[in-house]
């Protein structure tokens, strides 16, 4: 009697989940450092100018 | 050192260098997009199924070049830290931070599609298996290189230390790549070549599964670390540039 494939369809989608998720987590975390940073670049720009003025 | 950085800083008003998007950046970024795409498509449609896993077998299309993106990106690691260390230049030490955050999170694709795929066709999510063992250390690894650096308050220091821990923290992947050569006792199986005497799930790779894996290896193994260090260099660069204001703001 020939062997069935086993239905692994729901592993393969959690992994692919668990694989692009990793990636947009950590893409994730770089735009919301760099937004963060672009705003204290911005805060001590301007502190800077009114101490200079 | 204070000094030095505030030196190079330009006037407060002038627009940040790091807001200027360079294009290769901008090119390279749509065809990492557009590739993982493909890879995807030669992963899912293009390869035939594996008629004693089923699909699960699948994840091997991404499981494997993952790790080899994390390879090239701890690679990256050892380059800037033996760079920053001969040059003390700023530049390479950003590049191995940024080699060892990207590698990081491929290294935890790689164990987590590994740990997905072991479940039904080793009936476990995890076993102390030398091979498994190996890359979990190698992960715990550069993990602490992150809290080095984090737990390091001067700049130069840091650098410096992060740079050595970096260089040396290469052996965990050497080690994760070599192991099922040199111990027969591993359930992993060996894609390439022969396989271990004990290993558990040996598969032969038809011809459109080899075009599968060709296609991703370049895409995991290569663009994606590539594109995501890139980013990541770019960030580093507007954090030691606002540091360098602050500086200059506490000294006036």
């Amino acid at each position: 009697m020939p062997e069935t494939t086993p239905d692994t369809t729901a592993y393969l989608l959690l992994g692919l989940t668990a694989a692009f998720g990793l990636v947009m987590l950590l893409i994730a975390s770089m735009v919301l450092r760099y937004r963060s940073l672009l705003k204290d670049e911005q805060t001590v720009s301007q502190l800077l100018q009114d101490e200079n003025s | 050192m204070a000094a030095q950085n505030i030196q190079s800083v330009p006037t407060a008003v002038e627009p940040s260098r790091a807001s200027r998007l360079p294009r290769a950046l901008v090119a390279l970024t749509i065809a990492t997009a557009l590739a993982l795409a493909v890879g995807l498509y030669m992963a899912l449609v293009y390869a035939g199924m594996e008629s004693t896993q089923g699909n699960v077998q699948r994840i091997f299309y991404i499981h494997m070049p993952s790790f080899f993106g994390a390879f090239l990106a701890f690679s990256a690691t050892v380059v800037g830290g033996g760079m920053y260390l001969r040059t003390r230049q700023t530049k390479w030490d950003v590049l191995a931070l940024a080699g060892v955050e990207v590698g990081l999170m491929l290294s935890l694709v790689n164990l987590a599609t590994g740990s997905i795929w072991a479940r039904p066709i080793w009936n476990t999510w995890w076993t102390w298996d030398p091979r498994l063992t190996s890359a979990a250390i190698m992960g715990l690894t550069y993990m602490a290189y992150l809290m080095l650096r984090a737990g390091i308050e001067n700049p130069e220091q840091r650098r410096r230390f992060a740079s050595v821990y970096g260089i040396l923290a290469i052996s965990t992947v050497i080690m994760t790549l070599i192991i099922i050569r040199i111990r027969p006792d591993t359930i992993h199986p060996a894609p390439i070549g022969g396989s271990p005497q004990d290993a558990q799930g040996d598969f032969n790779l038809t011809p459109s599964m080899v075009t599968a894996l060709l296609t991703n290896l370049p895409i995991w193994g290569l663009l994606v670390p590539i594109t995501l260090m890139w980013w990541r260099i770019r960030l580093e660069n507007l954090r030691e540039r606002v540091d360098s204001l602050k500086i200059r703001l506490m000294e006036k």
